[in-house]
């Protein structure tokens, strides 16, 4: 307990620094930075856009102090400013539909690469030598090396553009309204979502597969294995609450913090697949000079990994009763 | 090349042997060649017996240990032999079989504690699962049932029998000890391997668990095959002590004759390596030299080069079978040979 | 015979160490108040189990660790001022140190003869082609002949005894004064420890060595050492000559010890009484004497403070209430 309150005090402090820094930086430019995106903007700004980013940047009255109490509680009410590019939305409600999407599409994507790939290294440690080890393992390994983006374009190539079985791009048929209800809304999101996904995981299930082979290997070398062999429990039970057991934690605390980056979008898929998720989000927010908007998705990106790190802490905690004696 | 067939021990007349092990032989391939690990090992061990094996490190002792439970990994493997436990084959068993005999029969407890325990399970889990896997059909236990016996196992080897949720590092290294001592005792077996049991630990708690281990023989009356390089602990606890050298068996005696009277040379040697605490202080010289390669031993006797007394041609030549030599006395060497009885003699 | 002036001494040595983080700190009380004295020709043996500190009190005499108290006088002088590193190198070539494993004492990737050339160059105790005759000397000192076999070998091609043998003759490179064996033979196998041991006492005789032998086996430093001290959780409880302590011990730890070791020589050993209890953990030691929890004579003054030394005779000493006169 007390290491995770030590922890999350850790994590406080550093998310303080990360928006401390945030606020700075505009600051540390010479001249005003609404000015200069007003030009880069070419006067084509609504004037009141420019109002609402000399709030969003704190630049009100005041002195210095002043202006970054402004920025915090501003921030902590959840008020991240507004979209310059699509004013007068707010960033949060931006960012929100992107995230639906992200969280759907990488969300479910890592959790089955992680999954399968826990399943099939646990496999290859189990029986070395044979069929999920020397063929499954090499295989995925090879498919983990390729450039993402270009195997991603193959599938689209070969099954959407040649064959035709799945659509080029989008998360849903345009044409159907948008109801969570319908079940012919249900059926196109899963369609639309069946490449990207699969190009996900093919290329991410290499890296979680060889992990926790090496992990089993290492563990199944240990007395205690032997141990549970000779009480005549079955192999099940040996290579899943023995062996797996302690062997997946060091992938769990990977899994966790590559939780957190899911939440920066998986910007290659959704480029290549135009789904419309948080990195397509931040890819058009950059082309277009949305700064209120790009802030917003890297704070998100920020206390996303910090979230995810404290999770991965205290599910050591709870997995390892050795930590906790610390 | 066969030796000559060495005639058991015939001890206790009553009652055939719980364990007989006939021409053990267990290799593994390096890359410089073969490994013996265990060459045409024999010997008998006896209910209610505590037979201790006894050698020094690479002598064979854990591999035949390993070997007579099945447990052995590769590369080594089983090249020949067998292991007659209540007169059936263990080495023949299919795994259904074995997983019947395994724990309920024959238990290991390992060499240290610190390893043999999963560390994220509490030690109630792993007393447990030995309960829990040995279950088919006749009265399934409840989880209830299971976790009383388990804290009744704690009792029987003083622990607090609080103590069934603990993980092992909370625990210290003589009670983990004492844990797997009572994981081996859970389905109460005919006959329990102890590897080392007590090399990792102090000398006061390594008395502690001994004075244990003996009291829980003298209620429920099981075997045991104790694997020591510690001769005097060995001495002390064992009913008879088979003393291992690169691989073979070279003397087999009731303890106190190992003690008094060691009749091969390199038991000699070895029982002359020991300072004592009690008698007279007397120079001690140890053997000379090291255990021979096990990929090229020497021909003949394997300890001929490191042996004083040596015999220039048959010692370097022939290898010496385990033979009797006196009431339930074996050696393995020429010098002896006036030595040996006959069957009939040794009563 | 004792010759009029110890060597090394130590006086009132206590080391503590601190371990935790920030927020919690705990104090190993590794070795309390030790005195004692090392005297040329003469074997002292420090017995204890684990934990008792007699490891710590070695690599505080070879100055790997600082105390947190007390003092080392070496040759009548307090060694507290040797800092910098030509005094530091001078103690240095005149105290050794043999280590418990022959497998990590020496290094994997260098040759016999480089280790020992390194110590001879380091103290500038050879040049030029006097080394090699030096490594010979040494080589036959310790009985690894002939030597021009075992110089090009590396440490792997060697058996523990052998690099037990080289620890040594890297030892006496430097032609010490005293040297500190840290459990030098309970790694090796049983039939090679009494020649380690014989040539230690054949050194101290040749040479006029001094040494401290570590171990927890009474029964060996019974064998080797003159004097024997006895530790109990970082305290020196009795010390005395080693055939007067084995055959007659006086503090009810060494009594114990002394039951515990097997001894078949003692013949059928009937059922004695519970020994109950363990050695207790280093950071949670009070103030009185650490034993009492266990002993069976403990009074009530025994959980109070640690008792002061008695002495029994000139050559005896104990820490105990039950010889105190006080």
């Amino acid at each position: 307990m007390r290491f995770i309150l030590r922890r999350l005090g850790f994590y406080l402090i550093a998310l303080l620094v990360s928006v401390t820094l945030n606020f700075m930086i505009p600051r540390l430019m010479s001249g005003d930075p609404v000015q200069l995106m007003f030009a880069r903007f070419q006067g084509r700004m609504d004037p009141r856009a420019i109002e609402s980013l000399y709030e969003t940047f704190g630049f009100v009255q005041g002195p210095l102090h002043e202006q970054y109490f402004t920025y915090l509680s501003h921030l902590l009410q959840g008020d991240l400013g507004v979209s310059i590019a699509n004013f007068p939305i707010p960033v949060t409600e931006v960012i929100a539909v992107g995230l639906g999407w992200t969280l759907r599409l990488v969300g479910l994507a890592t959790v089955i690469a992680f999954s399968a790939g826990i399943f099939l290294g646990i496999r290859a440690a189990w029986r070395r030598g044979r069929f999920a080890d020397s063929v499954i393992l090499p295989i995925t390994g090879l498919l983990s090396a390729f450039p993402y983006f270009w195997l991603a374009m193959l599938v689209l190539y070969f099954f959407a553009l040649g064959l035709g079985w799945f659509p080029l791009g989008h998360a849903y048929s345009l044409d159907i309204h948008q109801d969570w209800s319908s079940p012919e809304y249900l059926s196109s999101v899963l369609h639309h979502m069946i490449l990207p996904a699969t190009t996900i995981v093919l290329t991410a299930i290499g890296g979680w597969m060889l992990g926790m082979r090496n992990n089993m290997i290492s563990v199944l070398s240990e007395d205690y294995i032997t141990m549970a062999q000779a009480k005549g429990l079955s192999d099940r039970r040996v290579m899943y609450t023995y062996a797996a057991r302690n062997a997946i934690l060091p992938s769990l605390t990977g899994f966790a913090m590559s939780l957190g980056f899911v939440l920066g979008g998986a910007l290659l898929t959704e480029i290549v697949f135009s789904y419309p998720g948080v990195g397509y989000t931040l890819l058009t927010a950059v082309n277009t000079r949305d700064y209120p908007l790009m802030q917003g998705v890297f704070l998100m990106i920020t206390v996303a990994v910090l979230v995810a790190n404290l999770l991965a802490d205290t599910m050591y905690v709870l997995l390892d009763p050795r930590v906790r004696a610390a | 090349m066969t030796q000559p067939m060495p005639t058991f021990d015939q001890a206790r007349t009553d009652a055939e042997p719980l364990l007989s092990v006939r021409d053990l032989v267990v290799e593994y391939h390096t890359q410089r060649g073969l490994v013996r690990a265990a060459d045409h090992v024999s010997f008998d061990l006896h209910r209610n017996e505590v037979f201790g094996l006894a050698g020094e490190s690479g002598c064979g002792k854990s591999t035949v240990a390993h070997a007579i439970t099945r447990i052995l990994k590769p590369p080594a493997h089983i090249a020949g032999g067998q292991v007659l436990f209540d007169e059936v084959d263990v080495l023949k068993l299919n795994d259904d079989q074995l997983r019947d005999i395994r724990w309920r029969r024959i238990s290991i407890v390992f060499q240290s504690a610190m390893n043999a325990l999963s560390p994220v399970l509490t030690v109630g889990t792993q007393i447990a699962d030995a309960l829990q896997a040995h279950e088919n059909g006749t009265a399934q236990m409840t989880r209830r049932q299971v976790l009383d016996r388990a804290r009744e196992l704690l009792d029987l080897v003083g622990i607090d029998p609080d103590r069934v949720n603990s993980y092992p590092h909370q625990l210290s290294g003589g009670m983990r000890q004492r844990v797997v001592i009572a994981i081996a005792l859970a389905l109460n077996p005919e006959l329990i391997v102890m590897d080392e049991p007590t090399t990792a630990l102090d000398v006061v708690v390594q008395k502690q668990i001994m004075d244990q281990i003996r009291e829980l023989r003298n209620q429920f009356g099981f075997s045991i095959l104790f694997i020591s390089h510690d001769l005097s602990l060995m001495v002390e606890f064992s009913d008879r002590v088979g003393i291992m050298y690169a691989g073979e068996l070279v003397e087999v005696a009731p303890s106190q004759a190992i003690f008094n009277d060691p009749q091969h040379p390199y038991t000699v040697r070895l029982m002359n390596s020991f300072p004592t605490l009690s008698g007279p202080r007397v120079e001690l010289f140890g053997i000379p030299g090291s255990p021979p390669d096990l990929i090229t031993p020497p021909p003949g006797c394997r300890f001929h080069p490191r042996c004083d007394v040596a015999l220039a041609g048959r010692c370097q030549t022939e290898r010496p079978g385990l033979q009797p030599i006196g009431a339930r006395h074996m050696a393995a060497c020429h010098l002896l040979d006036d030595k040996i009885v006959n069957k009939e003699d040794a009563s | 015979m004792i010759a009029a002036k110890p060597i090394l001494e130590a006086q009132g040595l206590t080391k503590h160490f601190r371990t935790g983080g920030a927020v919690s700190q705990r104090v190993v009380k590794a070795l309390q108040d030790a005195s004692f004295q090392l005297y040329p020709g003469k074997v002292t043996a420090l017995v204890g189990e684990s934990g008792s500190g007699k490891s710590t009190t070695a690599r505080l005499l070879a100055r790997l660790y600082e105390p947190t108290a007390g003092q080392i006088i070496y040759a009548g002088r307090d060694t507290v001022e040797d800092k910098g590193r030509s005094k530091l190198l001078k103690y240095r070539s005149e105290v050794q140190m043999i280590f418990q494993d022959p497998f990590s004492s020496l290094n994997p990737v260098h040759s016999i003869s480089y280790h020992l050339k390194r110590p001879l160059q380091i103290h500038r105790k050879a040049q030029g082609r006097q080394m090699t005759e030096k490594v010979h000397d040494l080589l036959h000192t310790v009985a690894l002949t002939p030597p021009a076999d075992y110089t090009p070998k590396y440490p792997h091609q060697l058996s523990g005894g052998q690099r037990q043998r080289v620890a040594i003759a890297r030892a006496l490179a430097v032609e010490p004064k005293v040297i500190l064996a840290d459990e030098p033979i309970s790694m090796l196998d049983v039939s090679i420890r009494m020649g380690i041991l014989n040539l230690m006492a054949k050194l101290r005789d040749e040479q006029n060595l001094a040494f401290l032998y570590v171990t927890h086996d009474l029964a060996s430093a019974r064998y080797f050492a003159d004097e024997t001290m006895v530790m109990y959780a970082g305290h020196i409880v009795e010390s005395g000559g080693s055939e007067e302590l084995t055959q007659d011990p006086q503090h009810p730890y060494t009594q114990l010890l002394l039951s515990a070791v097997p001894d078949p020589a003692r013949g059928l050993r009937t059922q004695e009484t519970e020994i109950a209890g363990e050695v207790p953990s280093l950071s949670e030691v009070g103030e009185g004497c650490p034993f009492a929890a266990r002993c069976p004579h403990v009074m009530s003054r025994c959980r109070e403070a640690m008792p002061p030394v008695t002495r029994l005779s000139e050559t005896r000493w104990v820490r105990c209430y039950l010889f105190d006169e006080a």
